[in-house]
């Protein structure tokens, strides 16, 4: 986490106690409140590391580090995960599994303060809640919560939307083995968006 | 029971059958039927009373197209009963009705017509008789006005929206847009065909040739097979808009339907004849009778006159014959007739046929006897194929243009050129015989499919000279348009206007058609003018001199037919926020409430009533600690070697020259120079400053600055990062010792961490971004961290503040804190027009700065003098306290309004904000404000800042 440069700040002491966990809006206790995941193929992602970058420098040090960006709105799979480009300044990687690639890139970024400039973060770690939507039942729906042609041929398997879905601002994209979608949106919408997906499905199977 | 044997009736299930009500009367009819159909083969003809003169109606068209089926369900006002299926036990009334449907209490207005000319709203709204409006004609109108009943207390309906994609959409699934679709898919395009019926078929369904049975089994066997193409019966498309964007409607649900190609296949409505009482139940349209014969098995009368002016008249008069109806005549107005060789079937089978036109009908419920070629028949049934006119509605509203070829009298429809726009196919486009119609929507389906470069060479392949078509030039009859003596000669049957309405209302100058609609409503009911335009435009072009083309029709808009507001409205979906403390709140007993879309905790359960709880949070920041959660204050990010510069344009403080580690106040101002968001800056560092916004105002104002960047072009980033990081408020007297030992990093003395500064460090391990700043008076810090560390940040908090009593306050007692204190709050204590300097904010102005937002207008204003000011009123004395946006007076006129106002626990009497004229404003000074109840109190001016004035308990 990097809250910034800390202008008059003491050089910093260790805290007594172990690390904060870090709570998401579906964890228990969370801003979500007690709802967990409503509807099977539906996956919070959320937790998993994601490092954002924008802003003037972003591309250049990216080069720097031998990662060389998709078109704007595409994705790529790098060493350091999927990378989306979301401008001509703008990029976010997001994290394939567990692993810390993006984790990893964010520290070179803070540890390469004399580079500049090299973009800014985005903290969509924090901002952004990542929904996986999978299975027949839930993609069959897609219709209902996005304007976008989403049928194959019509939305490539690295296209990124940077679009609406659920009535919120959201960014979209094919899953790597285009098994579904990923779906990127304002962290604080978390129990919103779950609730549409929810209100959806539970409807078309007669649930009122 | 009128009801006819199989194979009559294809659209009914007989081994079902549904009871219902109609005004309380008993009926039978079958799964399949329509309301109508049923009441109809149940004898009941009369469904409703008309608009003004509350004439007895009946049904038309079957085709949904007048309000003359507008009934009422138990939940649904304006159901159209030619269209509405059939369910047990329906209960269905009638609408617009007094007393009963049979014995209307307003029908005596069909003998008061003179007294209620055309342009009774023009001529009650202007001139010396407006007056008369509020007093005699608003509560009669009001009494009367409205067709149906809203039902409160009706089930919920679940509307859902979704979306589809095609290459072609087909809008109408008759002869031509079957062979449109086929043809189409065939060549590889992926196509949706959409129709409002039940059935794919269009007339196929229900003229009771057998070629078009044939044919009818053949299109569908094809269609059928074909797996790019999408059927979708019982799905209206209810307009066009930009980029082929068309909303189709199914049941509940709105598909939003993006195509690459649209053809139009819509057909053509059947335009009713003009003569004296053509508005009796009993008189139909020639595809009315056909479809209560072919789909429902309803013989719609005994005895019947056929007014055969195309070949569609003929048509009907044989499909009555087939279903048993006598036909007392059939009369064709056209000198060589409308089509030979119908007419000599009939002629050999002895049926009188009469060369001229139908004059008057007589009836009082129902039709009795028509008056045609000069006598009187006795008959219970008058079928009009009076002429017909292309759907206009989709095309005109795609761009097409509606015209008038006066060598064959025919509506023609023309779509602009460029090669975009929809394709029309068959009988919308001109077509008349089977076979042509079937030509032209397979050469417009492969059309399409070129346009969408598919099925290369097919077009060519395709015949290149089209079938004759004979019954194109006998699409229509120019029928009289000259009034009838007496009257009651309908033009638009749901509008209760004559011909001699829009004959009065072209006398009054009104010559253009869109002024007659303006004057006289025409065309302003349920059918939109379908039945009316076309006859509109013969009337006026005859009175006017114009030919018919010239006059036109009015302007088509979506939608193309009624939709209901829950369909638009649904699914209900307000999107809601919760800040990453949202369950610590439910824990704490917290009740919730909205500010914009987010979730907020108003108060905190505790003992005694709301304002006891309230007062006993606002005592607790007074005198112990409190924790807000303030998570839902906008926070901006701006770095970038011009960041100070960008927020010297946008705010009206100096920020280029803000100490690092230094928070100043911002006041942001529209170009017009009106206060629209408050905040704090906090320079972080050269390059980084973090910006508070307001919670309801941070999108625009984060939307401003986007907009501003791109137009200065400066070296500066700006990031919205209101969702990535929590805030908490920590304040009260104890709260600073709390904060000092749960410091990691920060020194939180007042030497080390003094009033508008900031740090950034760690405080219980969570790394935040800390501000010394205040809203509620006392000693604040607002530390803003991660938003996935603020449980923890906050759990920390509350356990290590115990002993000096630390508790969390809600947003009641954090507007009150803020009261007493005086601070405003933008869009409650600020309105569009409020300026810097009526809130007494001339400090946050810079002088220095030659630029910022607003600044040139602000000035201009400020040069202009004040008329009011934003002032403290002191409610200790008052006899009644005032509500907020309660009225300020200056003798009996408005000067301002209450803008805050609340109980003080701490000062113990209430006090308020207003505005108040700027000759009042000075402290002292006595201003009246009007309560709620009307009584009027006297109050003195205050200074706004209730509470610590010298700023001694927040400045520690």
């Amino acid at each position: 986490m990097n809250p910034g440069p800390a202008p008059s700040a003491p050089p910093s002491a260790p805290s007594p106690l172990p690390a904060p966990a870090r709570i998401f809006p579906l964890d228990p206790g969370g801003g979500a409140g007690p709802m967990g995941l409503p509807v099977p193929g539906l996956g919070d992602r959320s937790a998993l590391a994601r490092f954002g970058l924008k802003g003037p420098g972003t591309g250049r040090w990216l080069a720097m580090q031998g990662i060389g960006p998709p078109p704007v709105n595409r994705w790529i799979a790098t060493s350091a995960g999927r990378l989306l480009r979301l401008g001509e300044e703008e990029i976010v990687f997001l994290a394939e599994g567990p692993d810390l690639g993006p984790e990893a890139l964010r520290a070179r970024w803070l540890a390469d303060a004399a580079t500049a400039p090299r973009g800014y973060e985005t903290h969509r770690d924090e901002g952004w809640a990542w929904f996986r939507l999978e299975g027949a039942a839930l993609l069959g729906q897609m219709g209902a919560f996005c304007a976008l042609d989403l049928r194959e041929g019509a939305f490539a398997p690295d296209a990124v939307a940077q679009t609406r879905l659920f009535g919120i601002e959201a960014v979209l994209l094919r899953t790597a083995g285009a098994t579904g979608f990923d779906v990127l949106f304002d962290m604080t919408c978390t129990h919103h968006v779950a609730g549409v997906i929810a209100t959806h499905v539970h409807r078309l199977c007669g649930g009122g | 029971m009128t009801r006819l044997p199989a194979p009559f009736g294809s659209r009914l299930d007989r081994s079902r059958r549904l009871a219902f009500t109609f005004e309380g009367r008993r009926f039978e009819g079958y799964a399949g039927d329509t309301i109508a159909s049923a009441l109809a083969a149940g004898g009941q003809w009369v469904l409703s009373r008309s608009f003004k003169y509350h004439r007895p109606r009946g049904l038309m068209s079957m085709a949904g197209a007048e309000a003359n089926t507008l009934v009422q369900l138990p939940s649904e006002p304006n159901a159209q009963a030619d269209l509405t299926p059939l369910a047990e036990g329906m209960a269905v009334t009638a609408q617009n009705v007094s007393g009963s449907l049979a014995r209307d209490r307003l029908a005596v207005l069909d003998r008061l017509g003179r007294f209620m000319p055309v342009g009774f709203y023009y001529r009650t709204f202007m001139g010396p008789t407006r007056q008369s409006w509020l007093k005699l004609w608003e509560p009669m109108i009001r009494r009367m006005a409205g067709l149906g009943r809203i039902d409160p207390d009706a089930p919920p309906r679940h509307y859902r929206k979704d979306h589809l994609f095609c290459d072609l959409l087909v809008v109408g699934a008759g002869p031509a847009g079957l062979s449109a679709a086929i043809a189409a898919a065939k060549a590889g395009a992926d196509v949706i065909l959409c129709d409002a019926s039940p059935e794919t078929g269009g007339s196929l369904t229900f003229c009771g040739q057998a070629e078009s049975a044939g044919e009818l089994a053949r299109l569908r066997a094809r269609a059928g097979g074909l797996g790019r193409l999408r059927i979708m019966t019982g799905t209206t498309c209810n307009g066009w808009y930009e980029d082929n964007w068309l909303p189709l409607i199914s049941g509940d649900t709105l598909w939003r339907t993006r195509a690459r190609e649209v053809i139009l296949a819509t057909g053509t409505i059947e335009q009713p004849a003009l003569f004296r009482n053509n508005d009796l139940p009993g008189i139909i349209h020639a595809g009315a009778a056909q479809r209560l014969i072919h789909h429902y098995a309803v013989r719609p009368g005994t005895r019947a006159v056929v007014l055969a002016a195309t070949p569609a008249g003929w048509r009907a008069a044989l499909d009555l014959r087939d279903a048993g109806v006598a036909l007392a005549a059939v009369v064709d107005p056209r000198a060589g007739g409308s089509d030979a060789g119908l007419a000599a079937r009939l002629r050999g089978e002895g049926v009188a046929l009469l060369h001229g036109t139908v004059e008057e009908a007589r009836g009082r419920h129902h039709l009795r006897a028509v008056r045609a070629a000069g006598r009187w028949l006795d008959c219970d049934l008058l079928v009009t194929g009076a002429g017909r006119a292309p759907a206009w509605q989709l095309p005109c509203q795609a761009g097409g243009r509606l015209s008038h070829d006066p060598s064959i009298d025919a509506f023609t429809l023309e779509m602009p050129g460029g090669g975009r726009a929809p394709l029309l196919a068959g009988s919308v486009a001109g077509t008349g015989a089977l076979a042509a119609t079937l030509a032209d929507g397979a050469a417009k389906g492969l059309a399409a499919a070129a346009r969408l470069g598919l099925g290369a060479g097919l077009a060519a392949a395709a015949p290149a000279a089209a079938p004759p078509d004979p019954e194109a030039a006998l699409a229509n009859h120019p029928v009289t348009t000259a009034p009838h003596p007496r009257g009651r000669d309908f033009v638009d049957f749901d509008e209760d206007l004559q011909v001699k309405d829009i004959r009065n209302a072209l006398r009054e100058g009104y010559s253009e058609i869109e002024l007659v609609k303006r004057f006289s409503t025409l065309g302003m009911g349920t059918s939109q003018g379908r039945h009316s335009a076309t006859a509109t435009a013969r009337i006026v072009a005859g009175a006017s001199g114009r030919t018919i083309g010239e006059v036109g029709v009015t302007t088509a808009r979506p939608p193309v037919g009624p939709e209901s507001l829950g369909l638009l409205a649904g699914p209900a979906g307000r999107v809601e926020r919760r800040t990453a403390l949202h369950a610590r709140h439910l824990a704490l007993g917290a009740r919730m409430i909205p500010a914009g879309p987010w979730w907020r905790p108003a108060l905190y359960a505790g003992e005694g009533d709301t304002a006891a709880q309230v007062a006993r949070e606002v005592r607790l920041v007074r005198e112990a600690a409190g924790l807000l959660d303030v998570s839902t204050l906008g926070k901006i990010e701006l770095r970038g070697p011009d960041a100070g510069a960008f927020l010297d344009r946008l705010y009206t403080m100096a920020h280029a020259g803000q100490p690092v580690g230094r928070v100043r106040y911002c006041l942001m101002l529209n170009e017009m120079g009106t206060v629209i968001d408050d905040g704090v800056a906090f320079r972080m560092a050269e390059d980084r400053y973090y910006v508070t916004a307001t919670t309801g105002a941070v999108a625009r104002v984060h939307a401003d600055m986007l907009f501003w960047n791109a137009q200065w072009r400066m070296d500066v980033d700006v990031l919205n990062m209101t969702g990535a990081f929590a805030a908490l408020n920590l304040t009260g007297p104890g709260a600073r010792a709390i904060l000092a030992r749960l410091s990691d990093d920060i020194d939180m003395s007042a030497a080390g961490f003094a009033y508008m500064n900031g740090r950034i460090g760690r405080v219980a391990g969570v790394p935040v971004r800390a501000m010394r700043i205040g809203f509620t008076g006392e000693y604040s810090c607002e530390l803003h961290c991660p938003a996935s560390l603020a449980p923890a940040l906050w759990d920390r908090l509350l356990a290590e503040g115990a002993p000096e009593g630390l508790r969390p306050y809600g947003l009641e007692a954090s507007r009150i804190l803020r009261l007493e204190k005086g601070h405003i709050i933008i869009g409650q204590d600020t309105d569009a027009l409020t300026t810097p300097h009526e809130l007494g904010f001339e400090w946050a102005l810079s002088r220095r700065k030659p630029f910022y937002v607003g600044k040139r207008s602000v000035e201009m204003r400020a040069r202009q003098g004040l008329s009011r000011r934003l002032v403290g009123l002191d409610l200790s004395g008052a006899a009644e306290i005032p509500g907020e946006s309660c009225l300020v007076l200056r003798g009996q006129e408005p000067a301002g309004h209450v803008t805050s106002v609340a109980q003080s626990p701490t000062l113990g009497h209430a006090i308020a904000l207003a505005y108040v004229h700027a000759q009042d404003a000075a402290e002292g000074s006595p201003v009246s404000v009007r309560c709620r109840s009307g009584r009027v109190v006297t109050v003195p001016v205050t200074h706004h800042v209730f509470f610590d004035p010298q700023n001694t308990r927040q400045e520690v």
